[in-house]
């Protein structure tokens, strides 16, 4: 018997932190692209556990970032951590553009989608791989940029704060 | 005649032969201040923390989220971009600024505001 949706609530939260902790431990280094892959890994568990914790099975897919912000969008409290980030969320939205499943479901062939963790071919026939053409991956490199920070904080905030603000 | 600077050594040519000139410290820090700035028109403090190593900046904005925790992400040099140091950011919302200030939030060990610049 399959164990209750709920029940992979608290399993997905505490995956989030350790991928969470292992975001900031790289932070400073140069594998930004890896870096990217750990910040969409810990929003999709942040995802995860929202949906678990509400009820829903969690289906064998990558986009739950976007589904979490829909889930906090739906009480005041969540709207308010989603207000104060709104740098953060696009990004987000951008990286799980990016992950190999997402991306390979574009039918733009003109312009294909940049992808996170594996090479792609652009509409050109050159081969692209994300430690050299990810542009995601250049933001959070640039110490300009303070995107790392944006979705680093708004990680930290909703790990701790997740199941408080849906209840 | 031999030309003087043929003659210099290494050590006593001017580092803007053929390396790029590295800018001060503190003038990378103003530059990442702006640019943080611009990227968050939300953040209102930006303080730099004395340190020999890396640029230590606590950067308080309306735009962050409140965690009860200060804690620093950091960037490797990229001179590329003009950020010839490593660089350390504490992003801060307003409630975390005002405990840290009242001391009921710690800094990480080392970062002292006490000698802090304002940028």
């Amino acid at each position: 018997m399959a164990a209750p949706a709920r029940d992979w609530a608290d399993p997905f939260l505490e995956q989030a932190r350790e991928d969470l902790r292992a975001a900031y431990a790289i932070s400073a280094s140069k594998s930004a692209s890896t870096l990217c892959m750990l910040l969409q890994m810990v929003f999709e568990k942040l995802g995860k556990a929202a949906h678990s914790r509400v009820g829903y099975t969690i289906a064998r897919d990558h986009r739950y970032a976007t589904k979490l912000f829909l889930i906090l969008e739906l009480s005041p409290a969540g709207s308010d951590v989603l207000q104060i980030a709104p740098n953060a969320r696009q990004f987000l939205e951008e990286l799980e553009n990016a992950t190999p499943s997402v991306a390979n479901k574009s039918d733009n062939t003109s312009a294909p989608w940049p992808r996170l963790e594996y090479p792609w071919e652009d509409a050109s026939g050159c081969i692209l791989y994300p430690a050299r053409d990810l542009a995601l991956a250049k933001r959070v490199r640039n110490p300009n940029d303070r995107i790392l920070g944006d979705c680093l904080k708004l990680a930290s905030a909703l790990e701790k704060q997740l199941f408080a603000i849906i209840q | 005649m031999p030309n003087g600077i043929m003659f210099l050594t290494a050590k006593e040519r001017p580092l803007c032969t053929e390396e790029r000139v590295m800018r001060p410290m503190i003038d990378v820090a103003i530059s990442l201040a702006k640019a943080h700035r611009a990227s968050d028109p939300k953040t209102n403090i930006i303080k730099l923390l004395p340190d020999d190593n890396e640029i230590r900046l606590v950067e308080v904005s309306d735009a962050a989220p409140t965690i009860g925790e200060a804690i620093p992400f950091r960037f490797d040099a990229y001179p590329a971009k003009d950020v010839d140091y490593p660089s350390a950011v504490i992003l801060l919302s307003q409630d975390e600024w005002r405990d840290v200030s009242q001391g009921k939030l710690r800094l990480p060990a080392g970062w002292d505001l006490q000698t802090a610049v304002n940028l």
